[in-house]
């Protein structure tokens, strides 16, 4: 089939070719060339981040496969001690007994205060205290949470005594915490940062205090809360 | 001798074929634009399919991985527990205590000639003291002591006497201090 070209457009014939080509050239630049070019630069950074996302998880697993099971299970019963799952007012009440026999100050009364307030991420509840005992026993007392494994704070104080007397009655406020399990533990692509050199001093000095306090917990082992928190 | 050149062609062809030469440039120049066209398209589209099957190779890199990282979800759950225990723990033992603070400071400034008869504070950086000062002198001794910064160590901010009784044989003083 012979296609008739108009009169008028007969010196025109011989650029026919090169505009289609450049028309088809313009339509595959713009359909096809920028698309695919930008569509490269894309996955260029995919890829970036997929290496990237491919070493972080490699990193993961050398630090996963260096974790001694059994250890981590001892480090952990040492920080549940420290900071339970639970209120375990046994626990906390045998570690304040311990600190007041320690200190030689009598504890006359006490009450556990049912409600429970967060504090720095974690939950906290009252244990007031009536105590007797001389200026220097209380102060010994106050700081011997200091050394109590379980993270107990001293949260108000009210003591007199009379003028002839050495000793001091009144009421002691502490602060015991606790912190219930998380509801996940990690995420596949969460990278895991290893135990750093304050967390094994923190660890260390736990452990010390563990070893020195007697522990009396709610489940009559040194680990309250579940065996395997993670069953 | 010069040689004599004679075009003996009649002008209009010479302007034909001057014409055919440039249509036949421009063709030229349009199919050496369609060939770089189509080049650029197949290599564009080459590289993109070369990449695309590089994105999936590492995509399955990643689901191996990820597939071990689960075989070790319980050391990953330790490792994760243990952290968070001690971030918390130590947030917690890092947390100021002023009532502390406050009770070991109070009992250290307490100079000889004054009994501390009653002490208190709430969580709180002021606390309520009240003394019994055998003498002015004592008296003066301990507020010394509470607003001199060498012997609060700069922990005392304010100290308020709320009253002062003197009595047959001794000053009793109710102050609030309040510590930075």
């Amino acid at each position: 089939m012979k296609i008739e070209i108009p009169p008028g457009l007969e010196k025109y014939k011989f650029f026919l070719f090169p505009i289609i080509v450049t028309v088809f050239s313009v339509l595959i630049l713009i359909f096809v060339i920028i698309p695919q070019i930008y569509n490269l630069f894309n996955l260029s950074s995919k890829m970036d981040e997929t290496n990237k996302k491919i070493t972080s998880l490699t990193q993961k697993i050398n630090n996963l496969n260096q974790i001694d099971r059994d250890l981590y299970k001892v480090y952990i019963d040492q920080m549940l001690i420290a900071l339970p799952f639970d209120k375990d007012i046994p626990q906390s009440l045998s570690q304040v007994q311990f600190a007041a026999a320690s200190t030689n100050l009598q504890i006359v009364g006490l009450d556990v205060a049912n409600e429970s307030t967060a504090i720095n991420g974690a939950l906290s509840y009252s244990i007031q205290l009536e105590v007797i005992g001389t200026l220097s026993d209380l102060k010994r007392f106050f700081n011997r949470f200091d050394e109590a494994p379980r993270v107990i704070r001293l949260a108000g104080y009210e003591l007199t005594t009379s003028k002839d007397s050495s000793v001091y009655s009144g009421s002691v406020k502490l602060t015991t915490f606790f912190s219930p399990q998380p509801t996940t533990l990690g995420a596949i692509d969460t990278p895991v940062e290893g135990l750093s050199a304050a967390d094994i001093t923190l660890l260390t000095k736990i452990e010390q205090l563990t070893e020195i306090t007697p522990i009396i917990s709610v489940t009559g082992s040194t680990t309250p809360g579940k065996t395997n928190p993670f069953e | 001798m010069d040689k004599i050149s004679i075009n003996l062609l009649p002008p209009e062809l010479a302007q034909i074929q001057k014409r055919k030469e440039y249509i036949s440039f421009i063709n030229k120049i349009t199919i050496v634009c369609l060939s770089i066209a189509i080049t650029v398209t197949a290599s564009v589209l080459g590289y993109s399919l070369v990449k695309n099957q590089e994105l999936e190779k590492l995509n399955s890199k990643i689901a191996n991985i990820q597939n071990q990282i689960n075989d070790l979800k319980d050391q990953e759950g330790y490792l994760f527990l243990l952290k968070q225990r001690l971030s918390l723990i130590n947030g917690l033992i890092s947390l100021p205590n002023p009532t502390l603070d406050g009770a070991n400071l109070i009992t250290s400034l307490i100079p000889a000639g004054v009994s501390l008869l009653s002490i208190n504070s709430e969580r709180s950086v002021q606390i309520g003291i009240t003394i019994e000062a055998n003498s002015t002198n004592s008296l003066r001794n301990l507020l010394n002591n509470l607003i001199d910064t060498n012997t609060n160590r700069g922990k005392v901010t304010k100290v308020r006497i709320e009253n002062i009784n003197k009595l047959k044989d001794a000053i009793r003083v109710d102050m609030i201090v309040t510590l930075k």
